[in-house]
């Protein structure tokens, strides 16, 4: 399952950035060549969720959202951008040459965490802080 | 990379320690505070923190993200959204960067071996091990795809240095190897003393191509019994390639398949891939897969 091999990596990126707070939201940007499919990445987001809730349970309330940018391509024999709307093949819908490059439709981020401010974890990165460690500011 | 810590007191918190070596690396330093429930005009105070650094109109977060963010009001406190824009391969990526460096201090080529399951890719590895056994070319193999022990047995007779990785481990098995699982089968590799590494990836036409894990060169085999459609269908995996073994030609006046069908649906998705066409039942076939192996090694003195 390519899905939860990305949820796992997802889940590592969404950790780091909430620093411990937990996680509310979480929005992804997957290109169309990513071969994703979206149900089964919420789905098996849904298992981290659970995963989560049997653990700290900082992800346990981490709802995802996903932005599918479809497939532009660049061709170099007529010079046009095209959107791509069905077929993945690397052919110019335009001219039909293979000599293209995918402009849109490569993307793989994890764009925004929405965390949880609570004030318990408040003092306890305040006192991270005061311990000299910094929060990377 | 920020390390997660919990303390005994059930507080978790990370430290910021990783080094911005990396084009995606994590923007948790432009974190943007946006608190919505300042309910208590006076709360929020907690005494020796930092203040939270309220949200700006930096370039990195526009406004259109800001009014994203949703309405958390059954919640006492505040909801933050953090601006990550990080790659979600990036902590795999770092680790394959390890890994090439780690390959190229010690002078060894490594080829990562992709195919579908069932496509003849043990039978093709345990040739080309014969082979460079022949030549006083060192083997090394990272085996991802075990199907039977039989083939870890298989591929150890050729006096190549076999590490196993157990890909069924992990949470719901793995369908692909990524680069910090090569780093730790690296460990069992005596690097210094190899020519060539095969990396002998789980069998899967989507997911390989996805995770770099610090390969020089990426070969796929592929079995024509498979049929001659699967490049449109799998695109990335076999734009990832700059070869491709088609195996069990053999079996071709027996197919409907045609060989040049094939070639000619690669040829839509990567037209710079080279087709070379093999068989187990005839050895002088992988003499062309030799010679490009060949042209790869580093030449000893
Ligand atoms: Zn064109």
């Amino acid at each position: 399952m390519h899905e939860l091999s990305l949820c796992e990596s997802i889940r590592d990126v969404v950790l780091t950035a909430a620093q411990g707070r937990p996680v509310t939201g979480v929005t992804v940007r997957i290109g169309r060549l990513r071969q994703v499919v979206p149900e089964s990445l919420l789905f098996c987001w849904d298992a981290i969720r659970h995963e989560s809730a049997r653990g700290d349970g900082l992800l346990a309330d981490a709802e995802m959202a996903i932005e599918e940018v479809p497939v532009t391509l660049a061709c170099a024999n007529c010079g046009k951008q095209t959107l791509v709307e069905d077929d993945l093949a690397m052919l110019c819908p335009g001219c039909f040459a293979t000599a293209v490059e995918p402009v849109t439709g490569t993307e793989c981020l994890v764009l925004t965490v929405d965390v949880r401010e609570a004030g318990a974890d408040r003092a306890g990165i305040a006192d991270h802080a005061a311990a000299g460690a910094g929060m990377g500011s | 990379m920020g390390r997660f810590h919990r303390h005994a007191d059930g507080t978790t918190h990370a430290h910021d320690d990783h080094e911005h070596d990396h084009e995606d690396h994590d923007h948790v330093d432009h974190e943007h505070v946006d608190r919505h429930h300042d309910h208590d005009p006076g709360g929020h105070k907690h005494g020796l923190g930092p203040a939270p650094r309220r949200g700006g109109a930096s370039p990195e977060h526009p406004e259109a993200r800001e009014r994203e963010v949703g309405d958390h009001s059954a919640y006492e406190t505040g909801t933050t959204r953090v601006a990550v824009l990080t790659s979600i391969f990036a902590e795999n990526d770092r680790a394959a960067d390890g890994n090439r460096a780690a390959f190229d201090a010690a002078g060894v080529v490594v080829i990562n071996v992709m195919s579908s399951p069932g496509a003849g890719k043990t039978t093709v590895l345990a040739a080309t091990l014969a082979w460079c056994r022949d030549a006083g070319i060192r083997a090394g193999v990272i085996e991802g795809d075990i199907e039977t022990s039989l083939d870890a047995e298989r591929l150890a007779g050729y006096g190549a240095q076999v590490s196993l990785l157990n890909t069924g481990a992990g949470f719901g098995g793995e369908c692909h190897l990524d680069a910090p699982m090569v780093a730790h089968a690296l460990r069992r590799l005596d690097l210094d003393s190899l020519d060539v590494v095969f990396v002998e990836n789980v069998g899967n036409l989507v997911c390989p191509a996805e995770f770099d894990v610090g390969a020089h060169h990426s070969v796929m085999v592929y079995a024509i019994t498979e049929g001659e459609e699967k490049p449109l269908k799998y695109p990335v995996m076999f734009r990832a390639c700059e070869l491709v073994l088609l195996n069990k030609m053999d079996l071709v006046p027996y197919l409907d398949a045609d060989p040049e069908d094939f070639r000619a649906h690669l040829a839509r998705v990567n037209p710079a891939a080279t087709v070379l066409p093999v068989t187990s039942r005839d050895l002088t076939s992988y003499e062309p897969w030799f010679a490009w192996l060949s042209a790869r090694l580093p030449t000893r003195g």
